[in-house]
């Protein structure tokens, strides 16, 4: 069940831009997605991801640019025509149906042989294991069997692209963890481009090859997520990324040193490249405990179990600092603290990333 | 304590209103069973010898009703089906589509339920004479079909939002035309809403009596029309007028029963996320 045609899978947003009575839902959305890629679509909820991922798949028309699947246009296509598969949010199974009929539906519609449709259905309940449950209706499924079928329904007619809308975000936290991984095996195994929505940054980072990053109806970030992770454009995507997210302070550059709120720090090589006003990021993980650094007051301390993290007072500056290993923080207590400076980001004014080394 | 209260009281109530409506159509029941001599009978509760002569009579006799239950058959019937193929192309679009001016549409349609159909019978017969639509069954199936549609849209609207958007557009994308979807994924869930809709259209043409007297004439007359031969003014054969009362009856109820499940399940379909007819 490889994906079908010439098995390939491209796809190309060009200048895409679509609005909603007066409001603007996305601009100049430009975009490509590599075949067999595992590609993330990721964001605050109404930054545009979903709307993004329903003009691929043709419910929804854009007002401008132009949507390419392999050398063929298709932004005007029917979603039937597309050669594309979506798995909802909300599943979308057809209740009235058997799961082995929802899975057929889609070959139905393009009459295929009965014989034929059973093997396939038989084939992709095989895939997500729910071979057992096939003449069942969908009411009588588990979340995570409702999910399956939805999956089933998805790859019976291998498509040469898979839209997947939030698929995890209604099953609980440990059968997440698990299709998490199951999806990714699925993906790999079809070779099969998706194109995957999601708020959650977690479940970006560990499935997919490369993810674009949305705010505000605009894609502000495309990259690897270690790219996107370790570089980020802008102070927006700082800010998004990690839980909790890098800590993001005004401050003014001066070679020598960096004045902020209440405190001046001097780090430890001279930072060249740029001077005046910045914001600097640094992730709470790059904050460490020593003998001998910067002054600051712990303000809170939370446990994770295995990590902790830190509410810190720097002069007049509020830092979340994590801390891999658990010790006691009374309120108030004066600590000393040291910047990883090598993994510091320095951003301009506007908030885009600075080549400051 | 309170609780039982509470159902006994329920119970009591609901006896009540049970007797209250059933007392005629029992009395109607019984009426028609008794000869005119046993109906007039006084005191009114005194035995009597139950006959099937009624029945025979306006059954086989020559006053027979069964051409006018033939009658009645065919304006209902074509009024539902006729009704139903506009309606649920129509509701479809004012729940579904992006209809301009849908609120205002929605408003027209409910509005025209709102005019009390005794003050169109004038214009009524004076267009469909011009018309030459009187005295047919056309112009009374126009006439049921344009008092039904405007409340069948607005009952199945109401289904047809209640059908998550995204399951359309599953079938979409599953390859299926709007149509195949409409067909394959809308309508049968949108079934409970349509029996019901089939039962109260059916029910107002069956049971219509103002129109077909005046725009029927001599040439289209429904059970409901003919039943009033047998109040004349000499006499009111009472015992005639229940027997045929009580079949003009069968049908409706009989529709109900069969219709009782799915518009029990039209009711409750939806109220539980990912929940099918079994």
């Amino acid at each position: 069940m490889r994906g079908s045609g010439n098995g390939l899978g491209r796809v190309r947003l060009q200048g895409v831009g679509k609005r909603f009575g007066d409001y603007s839902a996305l601009e100049g959305i430009d975009l490509a997605v590599n075949p067999g890629e595992f590609f993330s679509l990721l964001g605050p909820s109404g930054s545009g991801k979903t709307t993004t991922l329903r003009i691929i798949a043709g419910l929804e028309m854009p007002e401008d640019g132009a949507v390419f699947l392999d050398d063929a246009e298709i932004t005007r296509l029917s979603p039937g025509a597309r050669d594309a598969a979506m798995v909802f949010q909300s599943y979308a199974l057809y209740p009235h149906m058997t799961v082995a009929r929802n899975i057929g539906f889609p070959l139905r519609m393009v009459r295929t042989p009965k014989a034929e449709i059973d093997r396939l259905v038989r084939q992709a309940a095989q895939r997500v294991s729910i071979e057992h449950l096939l003449d069942r209706r969908p009411g009588q499924l588990s979340g995570g069997q409702q999910q399956r079928c939805a999956l089933a329904r998805a790859i019976v007619r291998s498509p040469k692209l898979f839209l997947l809308d939030e698929p995890l975000s209604n099953l609980d936290a440990r059968l997440r963890l698990q299709t998490r991984t199951e999806l990714k095996q699925l993906q790999r195994t079809l070779g099969v481009t998706a194109i995957y929505v999601t708020h959650d940054q977690e479940e970006a980072m560990t499935l997919s090859d490369r993810m674009a990053i949305f705010m505000d109806g605009r894609i502000v970030q495309v990259g690897t997520p270690e790219e996107v992770y370790g570089r980020p454009a802008s102070t927006a995507v700082a800010g998004f990324l990690g839980s909790p997210p890098m800590n993001l302070i005004d401050a003014v550059l001066d070679g020598e040193r960096l004045e902020m709120p209440g405190a001046v720090l001097s780090p430890p090589t001279p930072i060249v490249g740029f001077r005046g006003p910045v914001t600097i990021g640094v992730r709470p993980g790059d904050i460490s405990f020593v003998e001998s650094g910067f002054p600051a007051v712990v303000e809170l301390a939370e446990l994770l179990g295995d990590s902790m993290i830190v509410d810190l007072r720097l002069g007049e500056v509020a830092l979340k600092a994590r801390l891999l290993q658990n010790r006691h923080f009374g309120e108030g207590e004066p600590v000393q603290i040291a910047f990883d400076w090598q993994r510091i980001h320095f951003f301009d004014p506007s908030g885009a990333r600075l080549a400051v080394g | 304590m309170a609780a039982m209260l509470r159902r006994v009281s329920g119970s009591a109530l609901l006896i009540v209103f049970l007797i209250c409506w059933s007392f005629p159509a029992l009395w109607g029941a019984v009426t028609s069973f008794k000869t005119e001599r046993d109906v007039l009978d006084y005191p009114p509760m005194s035995p009597f010898h139950p006959t099937l002569y009624n029945y025979r009579h306006i059954l086989a006799g020559p006053t027979s009703i069964v051409p006018n239950l033939e009658s009645s058959a065919i304006l209902t019937v074509s009024t539902t089906l006729i009704t139903l193929a506009l309606a649920i192309p129509a509701a479809y679009a004012l729940g579904r589509l992006r209809v301009p001016a849908k609120r205002p549409l929605g408003f027209y349609v409910l509005a025209t339920q709102m005019l009390p159909p005794i003050g169109l019978v004038i214009p009524y017969f004076l267009i469909f004479s011009g018309a030459g639509l009187l005295n047919s069954y056309s112009g009374l199936i126009v006439v049921y079909v344009s008092f039904s549609l405007p409340f069948a849209i607005w009952l199945l609207v109401s289904y047809f939002e209640e059908i998550p958007r995204e399951m359309e557009e599953a079938a979409l994308i599953d390859r299926a035309t709007r149509l195949k979807a409409m067909w394959h994924v809308v309508l049968p869930q949108a079934r409970g809403g349509i029996s019901v809709t089939v039962v109260f259209v059916f029910l107002n043409a069956w049971n219509e009596f103002l129109f077909a007297v005046v725009l029927g004439g001599r040439t289209v007359r429904p059970v409901t029309v003919a039943m009033f031969d047998f109040i004349s003014l000499e006499q009111t054969q009472w015992g005639r007028v229940s027997a045929a009362a009580l079949i003009a009856m069968a049908p409706v109820m009989l529709l109900g029963l069969l219709a009782q499940k799915h518009i029990v399940k039209g009711l409750t379909l939806g109220a539980v996320k990912g929940s099918g007819r079994q």
